[in-house]
């Protein structure tokens, strides 16, 4: 008995853990792109660019900085799978979503911070990633990932277009 | 005060440019926000806590660039970028600058 608990101990909670965040990981990702889908299906009337100037510019207005935040940790299988796909080298398709993912929410956050204050346009968006967690968080093997999307909001000129 | 990351202002003109202007700041997370960190690399999503300092931060950095801009007599930042880097492990620092311009009166 003792030794069927110790064995338990060794292997079976990790497998037990990787399987539970499998499940827990696999349903927060569907219900955060599916939340993504529809923020995003209702910014569409928002015309985003990374081009450097506004274009269509009402003279309404002058232009605002709107800026958009996220904060995003992969799961516990995934970093486990990431561990034996690194042992052969290759794509980390598992983490490609995860950047994604938060890239996405930050550009929704951007947007929504635009409409917020009556602003149609977003141009000059630049997306960069931040360094939150630090080489500590690195060294535990948590993996997270931060971005911050940036860019100057106005409002476009609609009249005399269809 | 004008903030703006496009080289001139939608629908204004550059009268003369004052200098780069910044604002930094570097922060630490509470234990409390990295034990619930330490949760979420478990089973994966937003860390909320993590995003929040990274508002908070950025909206510091920005303060001071604007302090700065206000003390040259700045109308509007143009330009403004942002940068981040991990100083020492656990603190991150979050960094603004851009360049302070009077404008043309209309």
């Amino acid at each position: 008995m003792g030794m069927f608990l110790e064995i338990f101990l060794q292997c079976g909670l990790p497998i037990l853990l990787i399987i539970g965040a499998f499940f827990i990981g696999t349903l927060t990702e569907n219900n955060h792109l599916k939340r993504l889908g529809a923020s995003e299906a209702s910014l569409a009337g928002i015309r985003v660019s990374t081009i450097d100037r506004a274009i269509d510019f009402s003279g309404a207005e002058r232009g605002e900085i709107v800026v958009g935040e996220c904060v995003i940790a992969t799961d516990h299988f995934k970093s486990f799978i990431a561990k034996i796909v690194k042992l052969v080298g290759g794509e980390l398709k598992i983490y490609r979503s995860l950047m994604e993912r938060a890239r996405r929410q930050a550009l929704v956050r951007l947007m929504e911070s635009a409409r917020e204050k009556g602003y149609t346009s977003v141009c000059n968006i630049r997306l960069q990633t931040a360094d939150v967690g630090g080489s500590a968080a690195t060294a535990r093997g948590a993996t997270m990932v931060a971005v911050l999307a940036s860019g100057t909001a106005y409002r476009e000129e609609t009249a005399g277009r269809p | 005060m004008l903030i703006v990351n496009t080289e001139t202002v939608p629908g204004r003109q550059i009268g003369s440019i004052l200098g780069i202007v910044q604002g930094n700041t570097v922060r630490a997370k509470n234990v409390g926000r990295d034990i619930g960190a330490g949760l979420k690399n478990l089973v994966g999503g937003e860390l909320k806590g993590y995003t929040e300092l990274l508002t908070e931060s950025r909206r510091q950095a920005v303060e001071r660039m604007i302090a700065q801009a206000n003390e040259l007599g700045a109308d509007a930042i143009v330009n403004v970028r942002f940068s981040t880097s991990a100083v020492s492990s656990g603190a991150a620092e979050m960094y603004a600058y851009g360049t302070a311009v009077k404008l043309l009166t209309e």
